[in-house]
């Protein structure tokens, strides 16, 4: 943990609320598409994400120095989710007005390659959201957040064994699922061609 | 290593998540063997294509919320522990009444009653006395020591 970071916490820890919003501007992009991927609803994943944050406000005392802050908050995280899941069956997506869908790395592109690159994106959002969410909150934190298998398996308590398998499983199903799919670097490079 | 073994562990090689000892195997198995190697592929693929799931970016007062969300949360948690506190003060000064009310010395406490009630109560003790006794002859004893203490 930097430095600074072990400062802002500590003073969070004494109530300062100004020090804690600084770690949510850090934090904000991260937990909002945890939230996000997890879920795979924009609509509510604002909503879920200051929640996060607020429960992490309030129970900070508990956090101990022993984990980074990020996996701390990465466990408040995913144990919402899964709440959310237990509450309620996922609904159609429905953007929300202040959200914003942002199309990895900004360029420049033509209209017809715009195109083909939000359907890229439509196709692997469903792909992914089609996973059981056992395998995909798996998924999710090894790909994404990039999560060693022991850290999935702390977080999630399953032994590293079915971090594994999961992992495995996820894989095999994306791959039936997307194998006819172009990458972005693919359509980037037949435009340019 | 035979192939069905490698492929069920290609996705723990790709990550990086391997013993070095059965990395070494699969690697050495991959040089031989196109099947797996494409498997790999595959995996390969799947991981960049993920470099194009949308992102979300937070609206402009994501992080004011925040801290609304927090402070209104501290009013709630400051109001109950006051409804807390005031119902515990409460239930002491209950007992405390409670308990100075046991320690008072009993013969202050003293049954008044006026001249009418005395009246009424003996009448009734006639009119219905005998009919109670009939069916409860134990009765009359209580109703009758009633009658000699409002005496």
């Amino acid at each position: 943990m930097e430095e600074k970071e072990e400062l802002l916490v500590e003073k969070a820890k004494k109530g300062d609320v100004l020090a804690f919003s600084e770690l949510v501007r850090k934090y904000e992009r991260y937990v909002l598409n945890l939230v996000y991927r997890t879920l795979g609803r924009s609509e509510d994943a604002e909503d879920i994400a200051q929640e996060a944050f607020v429960k992490a406000f309030l129970n900070i005392k508990k956090f101990k120095e022993e984990s980074k802050f990020s996996t701390w908050l990465s466990k408040i995280v995913i144990n919402l989710c899964m709440d959310k899941i237990r509450e309620k069956a996922n609904r159609e997506e429905n953007l929300e007005e202040g959200m914003w869908l942002t199309i990895p790395q900004s360029s420049y592109y033509s209209p017809e390659e715009t195109v083909e690159r939000l359907e890229i994106q439509e196709r692997i959002k469903k792909a992914v959201m089609s996973l059981p969410e056992d395998l995909r909150m798996v998924f999710v934190l090894r790909e994404f957040e990039d999560l060693s298998y022991q850290e999935i398996s702390e977080m999630l308590d399953i032994p590293i064994g079915t971090v594994e398998s999961r992992l495995y499983r996820a894989r095999m199903k994306l791959r039936s699922l997307l194998k006819d799919l172009k990458t972005l670097e693919e359509v980037t490079e037949k435009s340019e061609m | 290593m035979r192939c069905n073994e490698v492929k069920r562990l290609l996705s723990a090689y790709f990550d990086r998540e391997l013993p070095a000892d059965k990395s070494i195997e699969i690697k050495e198995h991959l040089r031989s063997c196109r099947s797996c190697a494409k498997e790999l592929e595959s995996i390969e693929k799947i991981h960049r294509l993920m470099g194009a799931f949308p992102i979300l970016e937070a609206g402009p007062y994501f992080e004011s919320q925040i801290i609304e969300r927090i402070e209104s949360e501290k009013r709630k948690r400051r109001f109950s522990l006051g409804l807390k506190l005031a119902i515990g003060f409460a239930l002491c000064g209950l007992m405390l009444f409670l308990i100075t009310l046991r320690y008072l010395p009993s013969e202050n406490v003293t049954l008044e009653t006026t001249p009418v009630l005395n009246t009424y109560i003996q009448e009734y003790i006639e009119t219905y006395s005998g009919h109670i006794g009939r069916s409860n002859p134990g009765l009359i004893v209580s109703v009758s020591s009633l009658g000699e203490t409002s005496r």
